[in-house]
């Protein structure tokens, strides 16, 4: 009797644990609900992620009362893909770089942008680049060589990537970005390698991952997300490398001794974009209409340095900030802009030149 | 082809026995015969739910690779024509068995040292095997990643002593793939070994000795091909799960140090080549079943030699020595000299008969073996200490992170404060992430484990055709790779809506659960007297009150050892997950490897320190479920006098 009491003591006890889990499932779902008032909206990660929070999202939510469900994660052109062609698309809102914009438009997996609740003032300050049919300029952003003063001062740095590749010279160990998204170095290959700035593009593939092959031994790892570039001059773990400047802007703000070069800068561009078939599109184009207004990418720009796509933004910049953007006219002179539409193009087999570097970056990192 | 499964104490079932012969107990054996075939029939949940998402998808899978409905080879050919993705395949396989025999090596020594200890000793040397084992794997190679990092603890450490001047490559290097997967592998070696070995006769490699060989050869000749099945359990298991390692080299190593399930991966989240992804993971699969099956024919044993494996480590660390020891069982350890303080004493009883000559070359060899035995213990002792070291002390160097007050990591920090706990206390995506595994991994949990349970008592007790098959088919996910697993049902799970959904993730879980589940209840189910069940169904009770009253008592700490394993199963899921969690639907264990890749700030060293405290819970738990079977069994033993 007493074994038999026993059992039944657990089961009972399981049931109710079970009770209860379900009871805690239920709960949140039914809050949810079907909430009309909503936008889930990806915001990238680390410092971009939170600048993004700061200057879109918390203001978007105070004055429209519509909730951000943000999610800190990048999209990527398969992410997209799996996401609208499985219709199972629970995202509104996402920010893609221009490089993936161009596929995403031509295997229509992008919403129209509604330009017509656009203030008329407010996009005539956005640049042309920036009014796609798809997508809305986000901000401009480099790929810039940024240094460990401690270990290069002033004076004693590359300034061209044909020096940042001489490790004999300048030793220290070296981070790239990883080829895996097709952002990797390849145009600073090119022109580590004496091809000059304007005579970049159509790329020499074969050229690019030759020169690569000669950096190879210094770079200590190759960052995939702009996250990891920063992190790894936190750590100190490389003194000089390739990475995003805003990255480095906000470690410079937390008293890092460290600098950037914008000689041979790669600018590029990112754009807001509603995935086809969102499930609030109507308040995914109200958020991209407002972080596209000028005070609110002014107050993007203050959190890290990057440049507005509104150029209304700059009223609101402090000067000693828009020094720092990429589209400060002395660095945007020095810089370079990616082009895109060459990754767009399609290459011998009918597959776009940015398939075919990724499938040649694949190829490379294991040779 | 039902080896395995017929060679557990459920053959014997059907054997007629002597002094049964009166009609009415025939009688009872044909009414307990087809009961057994109904019993048979709890195996239909699981088979059902494992058939629909597991064998379904694996076989849409190959479809896919194929390009079904067009058929073609081109991603084979694709695959096979390329050297770098063969470069990758090699690759793997390497590291694959150069993981397998270093954790051979240090495992061996380390096994036999534990199986030797006795008690208290036995109990806590077994704690830091098992501890590793149950904390998250995630934790554990983000603690490597601390460790070997250019300036991480090792290089910090060795520049301070002056011992180097640059630091070594360790992370983002070949090198940190290799320890990292040693470390998280190394209790999957250790522990089928040790309950081989704590299962050998000692009086055997003790005859030899009497009888003249050396302790090598007493060694080499005795012990060595008693162990075996342990050392085959132990390398099988750690090879075919290395095969499909993504996360720990894609942390730990550099570009070159690709596996194939990196291969699988990146071909799906950046190139969307769902064709060729399918037709590597079939590659994939096909390598590890095939793996599989010639380490079954080799041992002359199908797919239950991992289940033996696992299920012996279970028992393991349930600390239920009945079970993995068998004839050690039920008797208190001797410590070694006690035996040899019983060989002299025969010694010297044979005295009368033997020649003096004789007498001197038997002393001799006794202090030869005695010394012999005292110089290599005392080396085997640092050995295995060295290896207890390594397992139990890397985990733990996220603590002193945690409580860092500087904003990177840094060792020594800064300075100390709790502001990273602070940190993930304060951020709803941690905690919501949190709570969400938990949720997912008791739902999982519940699931399995009764799904796992009937499966377990159908195979063993009903009758049951295509045993083999059955228990394949359950059994496999603990060896079938994640991603292979994860990129198969991401389909179905998107066609049901079940992408992000919170159905849909303990349906990913439950797979690998139920198995774990099944081969720990199994291996319960077979270590115990199954005359006690005969004898509640010869004394009239059917099938279901002897399984209430005699069966599960008895198996209740192998039930809840499953529990635990299928909870740690899910709650460490993070591959599978990665596939289907869809777009806003975070667990921890996906949120932390987010985490490690963006933003590798001490937060993640505060909720890894926090993990490590989940092991010791698990053990608690176990060991309550151990108590609670030793009094029952204590119940039962005076309700019988």
């Amino acid at each position: 009797m007493r074994r038999q009491a026993g059992t039944l003591t657990l089961l009972a006890g399981v049931a109710l644990l079970g009770l209860a889990i379900v009871g805690l499932l239920v709960a949140p779902e039914r809050a949810v609900g079907q909430d009309k008032g909503k936008v889930v909206v990806q915001i990238g990660g680390g410092d971009w992620a939170d600048a993004n929070f700061e200057a879109y999202v918390a203001p978007f939510e105070k004055e429209t009362g519509i909730k951000v469900v943000a999610v800190r994660d990048w999209m990527s052109i398969a992410k997209l893909k799996l996401m609208v062609e499985s219709k199972k698309v629970e995202l509104d809102v996402a920010d893609i770089p221009r490089l993936h914009y161009l596929s995403a438009v031509k295997a229509n997996y992008l919403e129209k942008i509604d330009y017509s609740i656009y203030n008329k003032t407010e996009l005539s300050k956005i640049d042309d680049l920036s009014k796609q049919p798809y997508g809305v300029g986000a901000a401009y952003f480099s790929y810039v060589m940024a240094f460990d003063n401690e270990k290069f001062p002033a004076g004693k740095r590359p300034t061209t990537w044909a020096e940042f590749w001489d490790a004999k010279k300048f030793p220290g160990p070296r981070t790239l970005r990883a080829g895996v998204y097709g952002t990797g170095a390849f145009e600073e290959a090119l022109l580590a390698d004496g091809v000059p700035m304007d005579k970049l593009y159509p790329m020499d593939v074969d050229r690019a991952f030759k020169s690569l092959d000669k950096i190879r031994p210094h770079v200590t790892t190759w960052w995939k997300e702009g996250a990891e570039g920063q992190q790894l001059f936190a750590d100190k773990v490389v003194t000089i490398g390739d990475v995003f400047n805003g990255r480095i802007g906000n470690l410079q703000k937390k008293g890092m001794p460290l600098d950037i070069e914008w000689n041979q800068g790669k600018l590029q561009l990112d754009y807001w974009v509603v995935p086809k078939g969102a499930p609030n599109q109507q308040n995914a184009q109200k958020f991209i209409e407002f972080a596209t207004r000028a005070k609110r990418q002014g107050a993007f720009s203050e959190l890290i340095p990057y440049g507005p796509t509104n150029m209304a933004a700059f009223e609101y910049i402090k000067p000693d900030t828009a020094k720092q953007l990429p589209t400060y006219p002395a660095n945007l002179k020095k810089q370079f802009h990616r082009n895109e539409d060459w990754y767009a193009e399609a290459g011998p087999g009918g597959k776009s030149n940015l398939e075919l570097i990724i499938e040649r970056w694949n190829r490379w990192t294991v040779q | 082809m039902d080896g395995p499964v017929v060679s557990l104490p459920s053959s014997r079932a059907g054997a007629p026995r002597p002094g049964r012969h009166s009609p009415l107990h025939a009688l009872r054996e044909a009414a307990a015969t087809r009961r057994r075939g109904t019993v048979g029939f709890l195996v239909l949940p699981a088979v059902v739910f494992l058939l629909v998402f597991y064998a379904f998808p694996l076989f849409r899978l190959l479809l896919v690779s194929v390009e079904a409905p067009r058929w073609s080879l081109t991603h084979y050919a694709d695959f096979f024509t390329e050297p770098a993705y063969l470069r990758i395949l090699t690759r793997t396989f390497r590291v694959s068995l150069t993981v397998t025999l270093c954790c051979l090596i240090l495992g061996y020594p380390t096994a036999y040292v534990l199986s030797r200890v006795s008690g208290r000793r036995r109990r806590f040397l077994l704690l830091l095997v098992i501890v590793p084992y149950l904390t998250s794997f995630l934790v554990r190679t983000y603690a490597w990643m601390v460790l070997l990092g250019p300036k991480g603890i090792i290089n910090s450490l060795l520049l301070k002593g002056g011992i180097i001047d640059a630091p070594l490559k360790l992370l983002y290097s070949a090198v940190g793939v290799h320890v990292g997967m040693v470390h998280v592998l190394l209790p999957l070696m250790i522990l089928p070994l040790y309950s081989v070995m704590v299962g050998i006769d000692r009086t055997l490699p003790r005859a030899a000795q009497t009888l003249g060989a050396g302790p090598l050869r007493t060694f080499v000749r005795v012990f060595l091909p008693l162990s075996l099945p342990g050392v085959r359990s132990g390398c099988v298991l750690v090879f075919l799960i290395s095969l499909g390692f993504y996360i720990t080299p894609a942390m730990l190593g550099g570009l070159r140090d690709s596996m194939i399930a990196m291969l699988i991966e990146s071909q799906i989240t950046q190139l969307v080549n769902w064709g060729f992804a399918a037709a590597t993971a079939v590659v994939l699969l096909a390598v590890t079943l095939g793996g599989f099956s010639l380490a079954g024919r080799v041992s002359g044993m199908t797919l239950l030699v991992a289940s033996e494996a696992a299920g012996q480590t279970v028992a393991a660390t349930t600390w239920d020595e009945t079970a993995g020891a068998g004839q050690t069982a039920g008797r208190p350890w001797m410590p070694r000299l006690m035996h040899l303080a019983t060989v002299s004493v025969l010694g010297r009883r044979l005295d009368a008969v033997v020649s003096a000559r004789r007498r001197r070359r038997w002393a001799r060899l006794q202090g030869r073996e005695a010394r012999g035995e005292g110089r290599g213990r005392t080396a085997l002792d640092l050995f295995a200490g060295a290896v207890f070291f390594f397992l139990i002390l890397p985990t733990f160097v996220v603590v002193p992170l945690s409580l860092s007050a500087g904003d990177f990591l840094a060792f020594p920090p800064p300075g100390w404060s709790l502001k990273w706990y602070a940190s993930y206390f304060g951020q709803p995506p941690w905690l919501h992430a949190t709570l969400l595994s938990f949720q997912v991994a008791v739902v999982t949990m519940l699931a399995s484990t009764v799904l796992g349970t009937l499966a377990a008592y159908g195979v063993l007790r009903g009758r049951l055709r295509r045993r083999t098959l059955v228990v394949s088919l359950m059994i496999s996910p603990i060896i079938v790779p994640p991603i292979v697993i994860g990129v198969a049902i991401y389909g179905l799970l998107a066609q049901w809506n079940l992408i992000g959904h919170f159905l849909g993730l303990v349906i990913g879980h439950a797979i690998g659960s139920i198995a774990y589940v099944m081969v720990i209840v199994s291996a319960t189910l077979a270590g115990f007297d199954r005359s006690l069940e005969r004898a509640a169904m010869s004394l009239g009770a059917g099938p279901l009150l002897t399984f209430r009253r005699v069966t599960f008592p008895l198996i209740r700490a192998g039930v809840l050892s499953g529990a635990v394993f299928a909870f740690i199963h899910s709650f460490d899921e993070v591959i599978i997950t990665m596939f289907i969690n869809g777009v806003h639907v975070q667990t921890l264990p996906l949120k932390m490897w987010e985490d490690i890749r963006n933003q590798i700030d001490p937060t993640i060293a505060a909720v890894s320190s926090m993990l490590i405290l989940l092991p010791v819970a698990w053990l608690i738990v176990l060991e309550v479920a151990h108590g609670l079977n030793r009094a029952t069994a204590h119940a039962g033993a005076t309700d019988q006098a």
